[in-house]
């Protein structure tokens, strides 16, 4: 808690006298309501935002530094002069500050101290000097003998870092900012930004009328309005709300992860000619349904068995082959016709599913040759549009500059793409800089788990074209049998029984790894 | 009866269609490529053109440094003449004649600009290729852009 106890504001003009000779306005508030009345165009307003601009809160007046506030502040305001003959005084302002007097439940009271313009440029905007003296005994104390703790506003790490403004007036009105999800965040929290908290205690008079909270700036963090609320009203619930929003990520996270891994059972099944079977639907905690999954491979048309089973099954084969003679090849001329269509119809078929295979992945390797030109495309603009923020805020184009026709004070655009029958809405620079960089964060994600199947895929590619290779043999051996003479011996025995000490050395791999 | 209002929803657009952005780039295209800082309207359209794209670049990198006399069908760039207007209001560029024909001239003014986007190492990808053009004559640009080459 913290009261405001004053407010003024001190404008030099080209017409002072001197240092002393200061325009602008003095206000002391009381503890309670405070009520500041007063005709149109007179400067309520302005006592308002001086007022958030001296807590570094203009962000919720909607934009940074002094760009905040009315240029009566920093560039030139009238005067009256004759109320008769409505003649008015221009006056240009030299130099301006603000200084706030507040005071915090310790009973310390500080005076905050912010330029709108200065001359000096040592003197920045974006800083908040912190004085150990009332409004009183600054006026009193010569400038430089005053001991002065200076503050960033407008940096990274405003909330956290020691030298942040909103680090220290946290402290200074000891209320501690509770760490909450953000979705910006690589490690998901972010502190609840001060300047979120202050839009709840300002009701802006045009965006106010709409919502509360309207003026809140964008920080990324999830629900922000509902954790304001649970915050203000010191509800438990936030700390849960914020686990709650953490724990949700994780949870996507692991269901798309389920999701990949029983979509790479189809690619197992494949590589084996086995079936899995029982995998459950949704994703499970149930170690019974876990385990229950399995892979089964298929003996004739019916009967299935477990791996256990199917791999005694092909030793018996291995050992039968390896107990009888070489069989000539009269003696096998009906099966190895048999055999030869069976494995043809068999390899045509494989070969049919690789080269769907290839092709799905060919695409696939294209999108990533595409989204990789797509990411470098978007860093460009991204950094493009960072380099101007700074050309702006480095002043070396002023934004606000010159942009009239001197000789026919028609309007010049910026804006190339509108014309003038029909104007295109544009996202602002620094709008447009977020857009581009959540849009750059979705092809990461995307190249990255694109990239992750690809490899997987390019090995499996890998072996099917080996398998297609086993086949082909086989068949190939199947046909120098047919046409060999009949008294010579089955060359495709011979394959054969290679292939099944392989198929063997296979599955009892697999089963030593289940 | 229903009341439909139909709500404007600002777009994404790229920074090409930014006014200071390319004001920026004309300013580097006058200072490193023009010859005594003053440059014809081609020049500026041909460098804008050449920043489109690498084989854009190419292209015109080999005429700068005569190693092609010809240059491929290529487009004016969009926008140029109210980045001049900018340029000129705001005093960054002064519209001069060399030769009955119009160049546009740097200013001192312009010249800050450039060296403040050089101090504060801004737009360095874009400013490095204009550089890397040189100067490139008048006539040597005249002379490819009368012989247009399909590659």
């Amino acid at each position: 808690m913290f009261k405001i106890k004053r407010i003024r504001v001190e404008i030099l003009t080209d017409q002072s006298k001197g240092i002393s000779d200061l325009y602008g306005f003095d206000f002391g508030l009381n503890k309670g309501l405070n009520i500041i009345a007063g005709p149109n165009s007179r400067g309520k307003t302005t006592v308002n935002s001086c007022l958030y601009y001296a807590l570094g809160m203009e962000e919720l007046l909607g934009a940074h530094n002094e760009k905040a506030l009315d240029k009566a502040l920093k560039e030139e305001f009238t005067i009256l002069k004759d109320a008769s003959t409505e003649e008015e005084n221009t006056y240009k302002v030299l130099t301006s500050k603000v200084l706030l007097e507040i005071e915090n439940s310790q009973d310390i009271c500080v005076t905050l101290e912010r330029y709108i313009k200065s001359t000096n440029g040592d003197i920045k905007t974006s800083n908040i000097a912190v004085l150990p003296i009332n409004i009183e005994s600054y006026l009193l104390e010569s400038y430089d003998n005053i001991n002065r703790e200076i503050y960033f506003v407008n940096a990274e790490g405003n909330n956290e870092n020691p030298n942040g403004f909103y680090n220290w007036l946290s402290n200074f009105i000891t209320i501690e900012i509770p760490q909450v999800s953000n979705n910006s965040k690589t490690n998901n929290y972010s502190p609840l930004y001060l300047q979120t908290v202050f839009s709840a205690l300002f009701i802006e008079q045009t965006k106010g009328w709409s919502d509360f909270f309207a003026t809140m700036p964008f920080f990324g963090i999830t629900k922000a309005k509902e954790k304001i609320v649970e915050f203000l009203l010191g509800l438990n619930e936030i700390e849960l709300s914020t686990q709650k929003d953490i724990l949700n990520k994780k949870k996507y996270q692991i269901l798309e992860e389920w999701k990949r891994k029983t979509k790479s059972f189809s690619y197992l099944q494949r590589q084996t000619n086995a079936m899995v079977v029982n995998i459950p639907e949704e994703l499970t905690m149930d170690k019974s349904a876990i385990e229950a999954i399995t892979a089964v491979f298929s003996k004739g048309e019916d009967e299935k068995l477990g791996l256990k089973s199917y791999l005694l099954l092909k030793k018996g084969a291995l050992e039968e082959f390896e107990n009888r003679p070489i069989s000539t090849i009269r003696e096998n001329r009906e099966q190895t016709i048999l055999e030869y269509n069976t494995q043809k119809e068999k390899y045509e078929e494989s070969k049919a599913y690789a080269n769907r295979f290839e092709h799905k992945l060919r695409t696939e390797q294209n999108q990533i040759t595409i989204l990789e030109s797509q990411l470098k495309t978007i860093s460009l603009e991204i950094k493009d549009h960072l380099n101007l923020k700074k050309v702006f805020s480095e002043n070396i184009i002023n934004e606000r500059g010159t942009n009239q026709c001197p000789t026919c004070t028609q309007d010049v655009t910026i804006d190339l793409i509108s014309s003038k029958n029909i104007k295109i809405p544009q996202l602002t620079l620094e709008e447009n800089t977020n857009f581009l960089k959540s849009q750059k964060r979705i092809i990461e994600a995307s190249l990255k788990s694109l990239k992750e199947t690809v490899k997987e895929k390019e090995t499996l590619l890998i072996y099917f074209r080996n398998s297609l290779r086993e086949k082909e043999y086989l068949i190939k051996s199947l046909s120098k049998d047919l046409i060999a003479d009949d008294r010579a011996f089955s060359e495709s025995d011979v394959v054969k029984k290679l292939q099944l000490e392989r198929e063997i050395e296979n599955l009892t791999f697999l089963r030593s790894h289940c | 009866m229903i009341n439909i209002i139909l709500d404007e929803k600002p777009t994404s657009v790229s920074i090409r269609y930014n006014g200071y952005y390319k004001v920026v780039l004309l300013l580097a295209i006058i200072n490193y490529c023009a010859y005594a800082k003053k440059a014809s309207l081609d020049l500026l359209h041909i460098v804008f053109w050449a920043l489109r794209n690498d084989t854009n670049y190419q292209v015109l990198y080999d005429v700068a440094k005569q190693n092609r006399n010809s240059l491929v069908p290529w487009t004016f760039e969009h926008g140029v003449d109210e980045v001049l207007a900018i340029g000129l209001i705001n005093e960054y560029i002064e519209k001069t004649i060399v030769s009955d024909s119009l160049e546009i001239k740097i200013t001192t003014k312009g010249q800050e600009i450039i060296k403040s986007i050089n101090k504060f190492e801004l737009f360095q990808e874009e400013i490095s290729k204009i550089k890397s053009f040189g100067v490139i004559p008048r006539t040597r640009l005249i002379s490819a852009n009368n012989n247009w080459k399909l590659i």
